[in-house]
């Protein structure tokens, strides 16, 4: 054996060997933590503000309830930013279909843009891209409340011949099952970072 | 020892970034037939965003490479099918996304502008007959020297 060949040789048992220490390091540990999103120390609960979703039904903090949700706020308007993290999202969600439904994510998209959709156009939009997709709609004078329990911010501002467009926080947010936002997922988004953060949320949630 | 090299060069294929799915290289505005098309701006990669039926407006993605001795200046696009364009640029600041006019995009000699998801795009508003929701857009970029470069643009999702 050449003495390049022998390094060669020795350097791939090395890394071997780190790699299948580090493995065996993690499986024995605690439940992995997400790798992604940030979580809140304190999990903020969604305020009782009245809204439709994009079939007309009421939407409250209790349809949150019982399910994990990850929720963004958006407007059909929106050519770039928000279907593309719809676009994300559908991705996300199908690489959790393997999940039993309890546990498989809800998605909502929150109109920042009440002006100009109403449930018919959300109905037209949010679900195009997944059929469990919903989107939400609250009058103008309850966004404010419901933007500052998410941490989220809009704003309208002039721009081409729609007249305006939203400028919105694209993070998405995870609300846990007791309808309380538990973490925040900063942009850029990835389906595969999403998805593998979401299974580890659940594997957290069942060590407990 | 060429065995790992050659794992190594798998495994590093294996890591190439996701592209577009619809990935087509356009070339550039017919160029001359005495003028080679290497010579002239070259646009790649080009795509329109596949959007509900019932969205007023997409977004145009695509590459341009200016592999002249002058720059470029883009000013416009136009397309046959929708009644007005506009190049915006999405900037994000403190996760807050917010979608401006731009009114020119300058593309320096030897350089590559991307129109991309999450920043620069061309705006597709005021469909004439509807938004495609498939096959390929013809479009066109107008440049400042009065030049205009014509591409098509199929509809598509980015994968992932």
């Amino acid at each position: 054996m050449s003495r390049t060949a022998f390094i060669a040789a020795a350097i791939v048992l090395a890394v071997s060997a780190a790699v299948a220490g580090a493995w065996f390091a993690a499986r024995i540990g605690a439940p992995d933590m997400p790798e992604h999103a940030r979580v809140l120390s304190a999990p903020r609960p969604i305020p009782q503000v009245p809204g439709l979703d994009h079939l007309g039904s009421p939407f409250g903090p209790a349809d949150f309830e019982g399910r994990w949700t990850i929720a963004f706020f958006g407007f059909t308007y929106c050519p770039d930013i928000c279907p593309a993290t719809l676009q994300v999202m559908a991705t996300a969600r199908r690489l959790l279909d393997d999940l039993p439904e309890r546990d498989r994510p809800q998605v909502v998209m929150i109109s920042v843009d009440p002006g100009r959709d109403s449930p018919e156009r959300l109905a037209e939009y949010v679900p195009f891209f997944h059929p469990e997709f919903r989107g939400l709609r609250v009058d103008a004078q309850y966004l404010p409340e419901l933007t500052r329990a998410f941490g989220a911010a809009y704003a309208y501002s002039p721009l081409g011949d729609n007249a305006y467009t939203v400028d919105h926080t694209a993070s998405l947010f995870l609300v846990d099952r007791q309808a309380r936002v538990a973490a925040v997922f900063p942009t850029p988004h990835t389906a595969e970072g999403i998805a593998a953060d979401l299974r580890r949320f659940i594997t957290l949630e069942n060590s407990r | 020892m060429r065995l790992t090299v050659l794992m190594l060069a798998a495994l590093l294929a294996g890591c190439a970034p996701d592209s577009p799915a619809p990935t087509v290289s356009a070339p550039a505005a017919a160029p001359p037939a005495a003028v080679p098309a290497a010579s002239g701006p070259v646009i790649s990669g080009a795509w329109v965003r596949q959007v509900p039926p019932a969205a007023r407006m997409t977004a145009g993605y695509l590459r341009l490479h200016n592999p002249g001795p002058a720059p470029l200046v883009i000013v416009g696009a136009e397309s046959p099918l929708f009644a007005n364009i506009e190049m915006h640029g999405t900037v994000m600041s403190d996760g807050v996304a917010r979608m401006r006019h731009q009114e020119s995009v300058a593309v320096a000699p030897g350089e590559t502008v991307a129109f991309e998801p999450g920043g620069l795009h061309l705006m597709l508003m005021q469909p004439r007959n509807g938004i495609p929701g498939s096959g390929a857009i013809d479009l066109s970029l107008v440049l400042e020297d009065g030049r205009r470069l014509e591409f098509t643009a199929p509809v598509g999702q980015p994968e992932g």
